[in-house]
């Protein structure tokens, strides 16, 4: 049995009052917390198992001014932890529950500590988001990273990537403008002036996930036209963001003949795979003109036209 | 007194209060937490992170102001904007108390 133990555990930024729990927690079984370590490596030297307040104070001129703030803390009964992340970590012996020790007294402060976390943490979170999750993922998910085969909207994992973090970023926000309605309601009631403001907030983030959404759709709404022809297909794209497969039965020395007729816009692969191998032809293509391939066994080929806000027209066929 | 200081402090929540009413005299964070209790007969005990939060927002905002430090310390006396503050929230109280009185 070892004396020290280290636990990963994640909190977003406005889960103080989570971690706070936690460690509380953890101390009633009998490990004191020491330290955390990035990204959320909790260190616990064993203890005798009982009550103790943990409480998260988030004040970067405290952390400037370190021994002054530390010793209002300790003249006041609070020992000091460690820093993480901006945030500073106090302990006091005793009882929590009834007599729940904190080191806020009233709910205005409570509410000036969100702000501060607002202010240093949430607002470069935005700024992050706005200024690069958002256009990476338009980036990642319009540009180049339709793939040959497969060819969707979202191919890549940068896309998923930045998908999540776009995800978790909404998370976050979401958090946090709950927990500020709750206290601004504590602190000056539950005024008509307070749910507009979250009602806004709130709209302002659905039109903006909407306005994510719509710009997709007009985006990847593929518009397109496949018809047979005697020995081959055509595909008439207005729009072509995704692949087109035919398949086929082809014998040694047939030759097939991409044919781009017509050409606006856009980006376009086209490949020919035998069943269960690597494509055995792949051109990506910018431009007008014709592109043979002769093919060299019997076999089960798929012949595939793949988009990428592509306009125009291309013709298959298979001599 | 700018538009700013009257929103924020009038009127003041009873820390805030409390931190003017002691700094007439120059004192420090944890003075005015043992002050406060006694005064209060050790109902109302300041916590520290309400009361670190509280003296830079009123030092940042020209309510009081910081005098020296001492261990560690840092001891803040109250401005003239402070004292005027301070006896706005009085005359409020004042009124409050004797609408209070007659009323009851």
């Amino acid at each position: 049995m070892g004396n020290s133990k280290t636990v990963f555990k994640y909190f977003t930024i406005p889960q103080y009052q989570q971690e706070e729990n936690f460690l509380i927690a953890m101390n009633e079984k009998g490990w004191r917390f020491t330290n955390v370590t990035f990204p959320g490596f909790y260190h616990f030297r064993k203890c005798a198992p009982g009550q103790a307040s943990y409480r998260l104070d988030y004040n970067q001129e405290g952390i400037r001014n370190k021994a002054e703030y530390i010793q209002m803390f300790s003249d006041c009964g609070w020992e000091y932890i460690c820093d993480f992340v901006g945030y500073s970590y106090f302990r006091k012996e005793g009882k929590v529950g009834e007599e729940r020790e904190e080191i806020f007294c009233d709910d205005a402060s409570r509410l000036d500590m969100m702000k501060r976390v607002f202010k240093g943490k949430i607002i470069p979170l935005i700024f992050l988001f706005v200024m690069v999750i958002i256009p990476q993922l338009f980036m990642n998910t319009s540009g180049n990273s339709v793939g040959v085969s497969g060819g969707g909207m979202f191919s890549n994992i940068m896309s998923f990537t930045f998908l999540g973090l776009a995800i978790l970023y909404l998370v976050i926000f979401s958090i946090t403008a709950v927990q500020f309605c709750k206290y601004e309601k504590l602190v000056s009631g539950d005024g008509p002036g307070i749910r507009l403001k979250y009602v806004g907030v709130f709209a302002l983030i659905v039109a903006l996930i909407a306005g994510i959404g719509v710009f997709f759709w007009l985006s990847y709404r593929s518009s397109y036209e496949v018809s047979d022809t005697a020995a081959g297909y055509v595909v008439q794209a207005e729009k072509l963001n995704t692949s087109v497969v035919k398949e086929y039965d082809l014998k040694k020395g047939d030759t097939v003949v991409f044919h781009i007729t017509e050409f606006e816009r856009g980006h376009v692969y086209l490949s020919i795979t035998e069943s269960g191998k690597d494509p055995i032809f792949l051109v990506d293509s910018y431009n007008f003109g014709y592109q043979t391939f002769e093919i060299e066994s019997d076999g089960h080929y798929r012949i595939e036209i793949s988009g990428e806000k592509m306009t125009g027209t291309v013709e298959v066929t298979i001599e | 007194m700018d538009a700013h200081i009257k929103k924020v402090y009038v009127p003041m929540t009873e820390t805030g209060f409390y931190i003017l009413l002691c700094l007439r005299k120059p004192n420090h964070g944890y003075g005015i937490v043992q002050m406060v209790k006694e005064m209060t007969e050790g109902d109302i005990v300041l916590a520290p992170g309400t009361m670190y939060g509280s003296l830079s927002k009123m030092e940042k905002d020209g309510l009081i102001r910081f005098v020296r430090e001492e261990e560690k310390r840092k001891i803040y006396s109250i401005t003239d904007l402070g004292t005027e503050v301070l006896n706005l929230e009085m005359k409020r109280i004042d009124r409050l108390y004797k609408n209070m009185k007659e009323m009851g």
